[in-house]
């Protein structure tokens, strides 16, 4: 089974399209009245493995189209749409496009039953609305459970949601699609990839973008990539500039506006879907990345205009490299590899340092004097970038800065952040980045008396000592001296303090019997 | 089912699907199989297309084409759903599926009132408890019977009032728990008839939920109305 185009004859430039008309990726059909009549699609579209649909108008009703495509055998959800302005009467612009949409539609890994959302008609009546034949559905985002990383304490997505729409019960995280708003925030919000919007998932982007920048398609000259709005109305026809749907722009991080330069774009720009700006009120978050990619191409030695709100007039030549990145450069942990690899093709390798709200990483800091090592960060950590490390009677929480996605959730976990014990700092660091883990803190463990088995960091004891206070002393001795096991079979505990004692690495004033 | 019932009218499509899974979740015996492979042939024909859980009913088609046989059907039957010593991994009953700290037996009368309040009784010859998938898909598909009779006879004050009843029902049992067994069953299932048939389900069941909450939401049939 091939992948198949299907495009409308009646917005193909120039006579008997159905004669020239052919790509390297899928086979093409051209058909007059394709956007008159979804029953068309049913008879061709049989047996093909991806759709691609080209259609010379963007205001079809999308219900028959998708009923069309349900009885051909395909998932609606899977198959892109192309509106043939966008070619503008270039051939070579059209192909490419096509081209590109097909490795797009190629790259759909199927969606879930949860990913469909239902619109109801326009205009119906009450009785025509309960005898309904043909519904309307829209792509909703839907969790991953083999993914998800909730039970470990990560709220990301539902932080994310401006909607309110994503909640965390017993059961795990789940999403009211009526709520939703389609934005995508909480996909690309997601550092494990556990949101998922099936119609715009990192490898489908990764595979459009990479065909879009193939030079051995389409016009010759230097391309840039445009993001726009699935709800947008505007065609953009802008030669050399090449349009990539998102959902919503404002879900598109930083690291997303600059990957694409990786692969042999010349400039990168988003545009909001409306003149009068974003109706989701996302345009300070889509400002914000902007100006952090600009400001970082600037330090480390490249034009800021190669990444800008609108298409620029000229573009620039390629950023010279090899027009190919080895990373998933669209996945939510590539986002500390794209900055690296960007700033290898600078003048200063990875001498930058760029503290901004808008940087998809982050550098995190603990403050010794108050962090307990209890490692409730690093369990939190989706990308673990923070790890809790044991060895030999003590514990490290380690940082690797390359695997931070900024996305706080160490820092909202943190019991002890009000003493300041964590902070997480937008700062795109090139020389964090490439460092790989490095310890941040420690603290020795304190072992059982009875058994020898691990209790706890000593710095943890400490701290609870503290808050028990002296008259608690016999509870606390308890605690710092037998596990949780043996605590359970009721040992007694003397008043007495400790015959021998045991000091942390920190001096705590806490001592522990040996 | 037959192709005379058609399956023109939503609550009539509906209602074939509720008790198509109902009936595929009964211990499997050839005249049943036989019956299911006619079933998805009129359904195959009926307006399911325009629905988006139509993606994953038409693998059905093709199971039921060529049919495993009754012995392997039996085994898996066993294995998801009925296994003996241990918990199966999916149980068709909604009590396995709740934290109940005492028991079943509040979910139990819970569900008989319900039945009763629809005027409908479980049959006393199929021995199954009243939170058992197949009673409350019964339930579903006999409220959408109703609600077919007063649309086709344009009651429509009638036909709303049923479908906050499904509504009601299905927020309070089916779709709360049923999506979750089929998920889970899917997955131990695999690629079998069990497989396909729960991931058919769980999509009808999901789809059903924000279908009748959307039909039956006043404010939006206001709206349009």
């Amino acid at each position: 089974m091939n992948a198949l185009v299907l495009a409308c004859a009646d917005g193909i430039p120039g006579p008997a399209p159905e004669e020239w008309l052919w790509l390297r990726t899928a086979d093409v059909r051209v058909v007059r009245g394709l956007c008159r009549d979804s029953d068309i699609i049913a008879r061709h579209a049989d047996g093909a493995s991806n759709l691609v649909l080209a259609f010379c108008s963007a205001d079809l009703p999308r219900s028959p189209v998708q009923a069309a495509v349900r009885r051909a055998g395909l998932d609606p959800l899977g198959v892109e749409v192309v509106d043939l302005r966008v070619a503008a009467e270039d051939i070579e612009r059209l192909i490419l496009i096509l081209e590109a949409a097909v490795a797009r539609a190629r790259s759909f890994a199927g969606s879930a039953p949860e990913n469909a959302r239902m619109i109801l008609p326009k205009a119906v009546t009450r009785r025509s609305l309960l005898k309904l034949r043909i519904a309307e559905y829209v792509a909703v985002p839907s969790i991953e459970p083999s993914r998800c990383v909730a039970d470990r304490g990560c709220r990301a997505c539902v932080e994310a949601c401006p909607r309110g729409a994503i909640a965390f019960s017993g059961a795990g995280v789940s999403i009211d699609p009526a709520r939703c708003d389609l934005c995508g925030l909480c996909t690309t919000a997601c550092p494990v990839e556990a949101v998922v919007d099936p119609t715009v998932t990192p490898a489908q982007l990764d595979a459009q973008v990479r065909a879009l920048l193939d030079p051995s398609i389409g016009p010759r000259g230097p391309r840039g990539i445009l993001f726009t709005c699935r709800w947008s109305r505007l065609v953009e026809k802008t030669a050399g500039w090449y349009p990539v749907v998102l959902p919503c722009t404002g879900m598109a991080p930083a690291s997303w506006l600059l990957a694409p330069l990786l692969l042999g774009a010349s400039a990168v720009a988003v545009r909001p879907c409306t003149d009068a700006g974003c109706p989701l009120g996302r345009d300070e978050v889509v400002h914000e990345r902007v100006s952090f990619s600009r400001r970082l191409l600037t330090a480390i030695g490249w034009s800021e205009d190669r990444v800008g709100a609108a298409p620029g007039d000229a573009l620039l030549a390629p950023v010279p490299g090899p027009g190919h990145a080895a990373h998933d450069v669209f996945a939510p942990g590539a986002a500390g590899h794209v900055l690296l690899a960007l700033a290898e093709r600078g003048t200063d390798g990875h001498a930058f340092a760029l503290e901004h709200p808008g940087s998809p990483v982050g550098i995190v800091e603990i403050r010794a004097d108050a962090c307990t090592v209890c490692g409730m960060c690093a369990r939190t950590c989706p990308t673990e970038a923070l790890v809790f490390a044991p060895r030999d009677g003590c514990v490290d929480i380690t940082f690797d800065g390359v695997r931070c996605t900024a996305c706080g959730q160490c820092v909202a976990s943190c019991p002890e952040v009000a003493r300041g014990a964590i902070a997480l700092r937008r700062l795109a660091n090139g020389d964090v980045l490439s460092r790989g883990a490095t310890r941040l803190v420690g603290s020795d463990i304190a072992s059982c008396l009875r058994c020898g088995q691990p209790v706890a960091p000593l710095t943890l004891l400490r701290r609870v000592a503290e808050i028990l206070g002296p008259e608690e002393r016999r509870m606390t001795r308890l605690l710092e001296s037998y596990c949780l096991d043996c605590r359970a079979i009721g040992i007694p505990v003397s008043d007495e303090p400790p015959s021998a004692t045991r000091h942390s690495d920190a001096g705590a004033a806490m001592t522990i019997r040996n | 089912m037959t192709a005379r019932s058609g399956m023109n009218g939503l609550a009539r499509l509906r209602q074939g699907l509720y008790r198509f899974i109902a009936a595929g979740l009964l211990p499997p015996d050839s005249e049943r199989m036989t019956a299911l492979a006619s079933a998805i042939a009129v359904i195959e024909t009926s307006t399911i297309n325009g629905f988006a859980f139509a993606t994953w009913w038409h693998p059905l088609a093709a199971d039921l084409d060529d049919p495993p046989s009754i012995d392997v059907l039996e085994a898996d039957y066993v294995r998801l759903f009925e296994a003996g010593v241990s918990e199966p991994p999916c149980p068709l009953v909604e009590s396995a599926y709740l934290r109940l700290p005492g028991g079943p037996g509040a979910l139990l009368v819970d569900l008989d009132r319900e039945y009763r309040r629809f005027g409908l009784a479980a049959n006393p010859l199929v021995a199954l408890p009243a939170d058992h998938a197949v009673l409350q898909l019964e339930a579903m598909a006999a409220l959408c019977a109703r609600e077919d009779e007063a649309t086709e006879r344009g009651d429509v004050v009638e036909a709303r009032r049923v479908l906050g009843e499904e509504e009601r029902f299905l927020d309070r049992h089916l779709a709360r728990w049923f999506p979750v067994m089929a998920r889970r069953g899917a997955m131990v299932a695999g690629d079998g008839f069990y497989g396909t048939l729960l991931t058919a389900a769980r999509a009808f069941v999901h789809h059903d939920r924000d279908l009748v909450a959307t039909l039956a939401g006043g404010h939006r049939l206001e709206a349009v109305g």
